[in-house]
């Protein structure tokens, strides 16, 4: 079990490849005019920064939602009205959709956390959120929100006539994103969600308040998912009631971090930039012949991490580049054996069949 | 106001869907109580047995009462397979694996309906579900009736079949103790390929009964996802006894909103009910904690 590289070694190769990957990123719209290319990689931040967001919740602490669209879109929703009725600027309304979007974090979380729901019956909890309330804020008239436009102030009005404006705004976000998961990892937060992965019981009856941090982590989520979702919109120019509060919605963050590597930092960017490309590209190539083929394509693309690669692509590619220990159990730069799946004792198991 | 005729008329239409729920929510329950696995797919192959039925109606006029019986072991087959390739191998892991792992199923199956059959919503336009019977006051649509009678029906015979053959006794031991009833000779690989199957398969029927009166599309499963395990839940994780009366009971419950609430908030009523049902009796209106068939 001899590693080649160290695992600070492996932690310095990571950021210095995340900084490259940064630089790259920043300057791609200096030197890339193509539009469908430069709306590409945005969108692969703006995913990628949702996924994180997820990630910082569900990834580290193992409780699953399959309801994140209901902070996005609330978010988005929330300041493209703001926008619309009362002509405040969506850098506040998008604070204020953000502070609804924890006010309804911190309520489902209290109620189901103080219930001590877990696995299924709190992903689907997470889950109807944005099914209520898609023909809910239907019901109220809203199925189509036009982003008004108002290019004479572009920054004040995060209103640009070119995609660079809001370019820069979704890796403004990400990085924001990133270094609040990044801080949550390092800090108290982030090692009160592990215990919690590994055993809420043993967390518990060691003084930690779980259902306290569990609900800070879901704000916190919830806040930083909000604020994209206005970003999502506002690059956009729509607000559709009947894609914003949908599964498919919820399911990307789901994808791109349980694809790159649930609960660890540089996972779900992976995937977010890899994943997410292909499966548009895909799109945009076969998607009239075969309307649902990203969908099928991650899909599959979960069923196979699941099943051969449970620590996602970012940590099984890295081991097989840097080091020949097995994929499981290593250190991700976060959660240990990133599923927390250590061959729990169950009594059940399939030896008897044999 | 509302009167007590209408009251009345829609706890009879409750009951009839609620047997179709019963159905589904049965499969969902077997393959709990055996597997001790969490099928978040499970309403979308309720979604494939609506398409298959629509098919075999529009494609070769077979009546979705004899596609009911195709459909049984077609299903039966589909479930098996399934469990074998894909279930098997994470029959062991942690929940959260699980869940992605049918979720991933979920996505394919959603989005290959979507490829074959096209987002629009399409019904199927058979004689009895534009008929009623009427007796006194009131009226029951006869697909709903015809549904509720063999829903009820299909729920008593896989009732039957777990309680007294040889094979439905291995089912309830394996869900009992899978060790134990391995030493006992039962082969447990078996028993779990033919229960997720039998679960698949009990739910694309209630599919096939449901599509004479309820418009199918790809999305269609995410209307009783929640519904599915709000009677799971109610009736105890693993009871079928319990599944069948607690979906009857929640076919009333949701009809009953809808006299006073409007249809658009539907959903939501179906959410508080899973809300209140998982805050207040998780352990199931039976009180039955323990996993087992």
């Amino acid at each position: 079990m001899s590693s080649l590289v160290s695992d600070e070694q492996l932690q310095r190769i990571g950021w210095s490849a995340f900084a490259v990957f940064l630089v790259v990123g920043a300057a791609l719209p200096l030197v890339v005019d193509d539009q469908f290319v430069l709306r590409l990689v945005m969108f692969a931040f703006i995913w990628s920064a949702f996924a994180v967001a997820w990630n910082l919740f569900s990834g580290y602490s193992g409780f699953i939602s399959f309801g994140h669209a209901i902070f996005f879109g609330v978010g988005a929703f929330t300041s493209t009205w703001l926008q619309i009725n009362m002509e405040i600027v969506p850098w506040i309304g998008m604070v204020v959709g953000a502070v609804f979007a924890v006010v309804i974090a911190v309520t489902i979380g209290y109620i189901t956390f103080s219930a001590g729901l877990s696995g299924i019956y709190f992903a689907l909890s997470m889950l109807t959120l944005p099914l209520i309330a898609a023909p809910v804020v239907t019901w109220l008239g809203y199925i189509e929100l036009s982003i008004p436009i108002a290019t004479d102030q572009p920054l004040i009005n995060m209103s640009f006539l070119g995609i660079e404006g809001y370019y820069y705004i979704s890796v403004g976000l990400f990085l924001l994103t990133f270094g609040v998961a990044w801080w949550v990892q390092r800090n108290r937060l982030g090692y009160y969600l592990q215990a919690i992965k590994s055993s809420e019981e043993g967390a518990a009856s060691l003084g930690v308040n779980t259902t306290r941090y569990k609900i800070l982590a879901l704000s916190l989520s919830a806040f930083l998912s909000a604020l994209i979702g206005t970003v999502y919109v506002q690059a956009n120019f729509i607000f559709a009631t009947n894609d914003i509060f949908t599964l498919t919605t919820s399911a990307q963050p789901v994808i791109l971090a349980v694809a790159g590597g649930l609960g660890t930092l540089f996972g779900p960017v992976v995937a977010g930039f890899t994943l997410f490309p292909i499966a548009e590209l895909l799109r945009e190539e076969l998607g009239s012949i075969i309307p649902g083929i990203n969908g099928i394509v991650y899909g599959f693309v979960l069923i196979f991490i699941i099943i051969y690669l449970p620590d996602g692509i970012y940590a099984g590619a890295r081991n097989r580049l840097f080091s020949n220990r097995t994929s499981r159990n290593v250190e991700t730069g976060s959660a240990k054996g990133t599923t927390g799946r250590d061959e729990p004792m169950k009594s059940d198991t399939k030896e008897g069949s044999d | 106001m509302v009167d007590a005729v209408s009251i009345v008329q829609a706890m009879l239409t409750g009951l009839m869907q609620g047997g179709v729920y019963a159905l589904i929510s049965i499969g969902l329950t077997i393959i709990f109580g055996v597997l001790g696995i969490i099928n978040f797919a499970h309403a979308e192959f309720m979604m494939l047995g609506m398409y298959t039925a629509l098919v075999l109606f529009l494609g070769f006029s077979v009546s979705p009462l004899i596609g009911f019986f195709l459909l049984l072991p077609l299903f039966l087959v589909v479930g098996a397979l399934i469990q074998r390739v894909l279930i098997e191998p994470i029959i062991d892991e942690q929940e959260d694996a699980q869940l992605i792992l049918t979720f991933g199923i979920l996505l394919i199956l959603q989005n290959g309906a979507l490829v074959f059959f096209g987002s629009n919503p399409q019904t199927m336009n058979i004689a009895y579900s534009s008929e009623a019977f009427r007796f006194l006051e009131f009226t029951v649509n006869q697909a709903k009736a015809i549904a509720f009678v063999f829903a009820i029906g299909a729920a008593g015979a896989t009732f039957a079949f777990l309680r007294f053959t040889e094979f439905g006794r291995a089912i309830r031991a394996t869900a009992n103790n899978s060790v134990a009833a391995g030493y006992a000779g039962i082969n447990v690989r078996r028993v779990y390929m033919a229960a997720f199957g039998l679960g698949i398969a009990l739910t694309a029927t209630a599919g096939a009964l449901l599509v004479m009166y309820y418009p199918v599309s790809p999305t269609v499963g995410f209307n009783f996802i929640v519904l599915m395990f709000v009677v799971v839940v109610l009736g105890g994780l693993g009871s079928v006894r319990g599944a069948l009366i607690a979906g009857l009971l929640i076919g009333v419950i949701e009809a009953l909103s809808t006299v006073w609430l409007p249809l658009e908030l539907q959903p939501a009523v179906v959410f508080a009910l899973f809300l209140a049902v998982v805050l207040l009796r998780p352990q199931g209106l039976f009180g039955k904690a323990q996993r087992g068939v």
